[in-house]
């Protein structure tokens, strides 16, 4: 499926606040913050 | 007029505008890039190799250095010389890939100069379509990776020449890998 212009921007600011979390981290943070599973599908 | 002065003159033109111009000037740098690659071949030693980047450069500076008055635009000129550079070599490739199927035509000077070895040819083809799925996604993100990949301008020079933090630029390229690499299947640029 391909995001929408929305979804991307949306995409593209948790890429940026995922690339800031700790390594080990950011599986479990990009999991928590991505409640809506859409914009990752 | 100076070379230099007429690609200046167009790039001023083409951010105005102005198609014709903008087509002139990548026209001119297209060309120069091609001629230097074929000078590159006449006169490199055995071991050399040539690498876009360098070609890019080289053009730069000719375009530069020439007369008293720079060349104003860099950015324009890089964005023109990386898309021609990308032309350049997918256009090459392109040959190749035909010439290996077909059973070999005469590679031209050019295709020599740019020796790419054959997997480098379904690379090359294979990034070029990477990117263009991209360019319709987010043709700011192309365009990095155009200017990273094909005229070789490193993070430092590319915030600068937007005007954005380094810090931005290496997450959009981060982004822009990870998009390329679906792209591709596993393999990345």
């Amino acid at each position: 499926m391909t995001p929408s212009p929305t979804d991307w921007s949306l995409v593209k600011a948790l890429f940026a606040e995922a690339l800031d979390q700790p390594e080990r981290e950011r599986a479990a943070w990009l999991e928590a913050s991505c409640h809506d599973a859409a914009v990752l599908a | 007029m100076p070379e230099n002065e007429a690609l200046t003159r167009l790039l001023n033109a083409a951010q105005s505008g102005d198609a014709d111009a903008a087509r002139s000037a990548y026209d001119m740098v297209y060309m120069e890039l091609k001629r230097r690659a074929r000078n590159s071949l006449r006169s490199a030693r055995p071991d050399d190799t040539l690498t876009p980047t360098a070609l890019v450069h080289e053009v730069y500076v000719r375009f530069s250095e020439r007369d008293a008055q720079p060349l104003r635009d860099r950015t324009h000129f890089y964005a023109l010389a990386a898309r021609a550079m990308r032309q350049i070599l997918v256009d090459h490739a392109r040959r190749r890939h035909a010439d290996k199927r077909g059973g070999g035509a005469h590679a031209t000077s050019l295709d020599e100069a740019l020796s790419l070895r054959s997997n480098d040819i379904e690379r090359t083809l294979e990034l070029d379509r990477a990117l263009r799925a991209l360019e319709l996604r987010d043709l700011d993100l192309a365009r990095l990776v155009e200017w990273h990949f094909f005229a070789g301008l490193n993070f430092h020079e590319i915030a600068r020449e937007t005007g954005r933090h380094e810090r931005t630029v290496r997450r959009d390229w981060e982004l822009a890998r990870a998009f390329l690499q679906r792209e591709l299947g596993s393999a990345g640029p």
